[in-house]
């Protein structure tokens, strides 16, 4: 609103106001109209406006106290207190979640985070070269991992079962790895062989299991300029039908930084991780660890993002002071399956990836429970949402209390 | 906690004019002027014109009822999710900062692409912006930083943050970049799904699916299955059903794990389950499919 008009506005408020002064207010449109969907029970309200919150209550033809418009007060009521409902359970479990920094949560809220390099399964119907379903087949895959940084390399395995869930015997006649261009401009794909074999050799465990496995690794099979998605597709026959397997890593050549160690520190009443690093690219990096108690029970994810400089510097893992009370884990922790990357915003790929820290990486000293905080988390971001949503939760209980007084 | 409140829903004229000047007074010295908005943030396969907030080329009617103050996200739909989020976050910046305020509604990659903000960027700082776009959906700064965006909760419709088994070859157009992002695999990986920074993703999902059923796992609305629409945890893959399903794991309703103890991600909590198979995918330009429930819910509680 530009000010010089404000004073016009005034008045032309203070008339408005006037006119429908005896309306309930609220910020919906009600120019906008909802269109007729099934189950749909806002939009099958009255046209009195409840279905926006907006018009008279008991308007419509036959004033407030008709049945028609009862009929509209109670479905006015119902929607506020599906609106308070709402607004309390949202005030409620931001405000218990909040009692810990968002990088520094209960390990149990990020069950798919807990063991970030066991090998991403899935069971898939087996399809042909079109994509079609082969009717009771399907594959069991393994992929070491998705984001590929450097020198590492990527493990896949595949296996095949029917309907019932037993093992089939696999033949893989070809599989190869292949750039896959973000472009629609033909460019010529990096192409290589990666071959599957059960023979207990190289990256397959067990010989004859039935379970084939393949190692890509990029640097050294011909990715080592290329930043992109690889496609290894496997032609896979299993009880003479033919399909496919379909894996896709995400790789990048370069390395961003390396690990150099881990200190610790008790400070403000929490425990926080010290991360050494040697930054070679600056940026946003994100880096996440895991921690476990001194009898195996997992207990905090710990996260950091945020920029960083180049040169030596340390990534900042903090278990917070209020989560060690709250969850009494036993001392020493340990700090195990550290990964990070450094996100680069509005490219593809949108990460560089460091090298994983896998297993123990950390092992901390004994603290009783008087070195840290059990104060729950501050921060403004924390105060600006109980404000907001405190906020919602009381305008919806006015409204309710309101209706049912009438 | 809120207090029991006495108010009378009819006001004295006069009394209403007064409040609505002093109100009126309090914006103008404070230059507060605080809003709602409902972002509606598109899926895969998107005509309108990126960055225009008022094209709803890809939902339906651009006069339909959708929540209060609606804007369209507009992105591609086409590209990458990593080099298209920069969309959603001038969005985000727009209108969920300062003293303004966002309930988001997204549809299938539309939840890829709020969850990837959400997780990766959701901390960072964030220059409170005018809500007064540009051509490409950039405002101007209002003055001052915050940490992350103003987000009161997001509804999301036949989401796709756990990518769609329909990406691997055969489906669809594999040299489209965003597809490769669907891969179940790829998208699991993109980002830890379960750091939303304690807001409420309300899952809804279809299943009036039957042209893919034989690729997709368990429960499907023709593009998406159950695992990620519903919000499960984990590996993609594996098949949750409607519990008329005696043969198939039920996705469960809220946040309980499912029927066979796979976890949803944090904060997502099962809104609606197409119990009756009757919705599908698409919203057929007319808000159609599973964005009909999530419009629904954001014309009633999106204020």
């Amino acid at each position: 609103m530009k000010k010089k008009g404000l004073g016009l506005a005034v008045v032309v408020l203070a008339v408005a106001v006037v006119l429908i002064g005896w309306q309930p207010w609220d910020s919906g449109s009600a120019a906008e109209k909802p269109v007729a969907a099934a189950g749909d029970s806002a939009s099958k309200l009255p046209d009195t406006g409840l279905a926006t919150g907006t018009g008279a209550a008991g308007g419509g033809s036959g004033g407030p106290f008709s049945p028609a418009g009862l009929a509209a007060r109670k479905q006015q009521l119902a929607l506020w207190q599906q609106r308070y409902d709402r607004a309390v359970q949202v005030y409620s479990s931001y405000r218990d979640a909040t009692r810990y920094p968002h990088e520094s949560r209960p390990l149990g809220e990020h069950t798919d985070q807990a063991r970030p390099f066991d090998p991403v399964s899935e069971t898939k119907t087996l399809r042909d070269a079109s994509g079609k379903a082969v009717k009771g087949l399907r594959l069991q895959t393994t992929q070491e991992r998705v984001f590929v940084g450097g020198a590492e390399s990527v493990t896949f395995t595949i296996a095949a079962f029917d309907e019932s869930d037993k093992a089939v015997a696999l033949t893989i006649s070809q599989s190869s790895a292949q750039s896959i261009p973000d472009t629609p401009t033909p460019v010529t794909p990096i192409q290589t062989q990666v071959p599957f074999t059960d023979n207990g050799v190289g990256p397959d465990i067990k010989a004859s299991d039935g379970k084939y496995s393949a190692r890509l690794n990029p640097a050294t099979q011909g990715f080592a300029n290329y930043s992109g998605t690889i496609r290894l597709l496997a032609q896979v026959t299993a009880n003479g039908q033919q399909g496919v397997a379909h894996f896709d890593v995400v790789y990048s050549p370069a390395v961003p930084a390396t690990w150099l160690g881990v200190r610790e520190a008790v400070e403000a009443g929490s425990l926080s991780f010290y991360l050494k690093a040697q930054v070679q690219i600056a940026g946003r990096y994100v880096v996440s660890g895991r921690v476990y108690d001194a009898n195996g029970a997992p207990f905090a994810l710990l996260q950091f993002n945020d920029q960083v400089a180049a040169g030596t510097t340390e990534f900042k893992l903090q278990v917070f002071g209020a989560l060690l009370h709250d969850k009494n884990p036993s001392f020493p922790l340990r700090l195990v399956d550290v990964e990070g990357f450094l996100l680069r915003p509005d490219t593809f790929p949108d990460r560089f990836m460091m090298a994983r820290q896998t297993g123990l990486v950390h092992t901390s000293s004994r603290y009783g429970m008087d070195r840290f905080s059990p104060a729950e988390w501050s921060s403004q971001e924390r105060t600006r949402y109980l404000d907001e949503y405190g906020r919602d939760m009381q305008e919806a209980l006015d409204r309710v209390n309101v209706l049912q007084e009438r | 906690m809120p207090k029991t409140a006495k108010k009378r829903w009819s006001l004295n004229p006069v009394r209403s004019a007064l409040l609505a000047l002093a109100s009126l007074l309090v914006c103008v010295t404070g230059g507060v002027y605080a809003t709602n908005y409902s972002l509606w943030v598109n899926g895969r396969s998107n005509t309108a014109v990126a960055g225009n907030h008022a094209d709803f080329t890809y939902w339906g009617p651009a006069g339909t009822d959708a929540g209060v103050n609606k804007k369209s996200v507009n992105w591609d739909g086409f590209n990458r999710v990593s080099t298209e989020n920069y969309r959603i976050r001038d969005a985000l910046d727009c209108y969920c900062t300062g003293t303004n305020w966002c309930y988001i509604a997204a549809h299938s990659a539309g939840n890829l692409q709020v969850g990837y903000a959400m997780s990766l960027f959701g901390g960072t700082t964030r220059n409170t912006k005018n809500a007064t776009p540009n051509s490409a959906g950039v405002c101007g700064d209002a003055g001052g930083t915050q940490t992350g965006w103003n987000i009161k909760w997001v509804d999301i419709a036949a989401g796709a943050a756990g990518g769609s088994e329909l990406s691997d070859a055969g489906s669809w157009a594999v040299s489209e970049p965003l597809v490769s992002d669907l891969k179940t695999t790829t998208a699991r990986a993109m980002y830890d799904h379960n750091q939303t920074r304690a807001k409420w993703f309300y899952m809804y999902t279809g299943a009036k699916g039957t042209l893919y059923s034989g690729i997709l796992a368990g429960q499907d609305d023709e593009a998406v299955a159950y695992h990620s629409a519903g919000g499960v945890s984990g590996s993609g893959g594996a098949g949750f059903c409607n519990p008329s399903d005696w043969f198939c794991n039920d996705l469960t309703l809220g946040t309980a794990a499912n029927e066979g103890g796979k976890a949803k991600w944090a904060y997502h909590s099962v809104k609606f389950r197409d119990d009756s198979e009757a919705l599908d995918h698409y919203t057929r330009g007319n808000w159609g499919g599973v964005v009909s429930k999530v419009r629904a819910d954001m014309v009633a509680n999106a204020r």
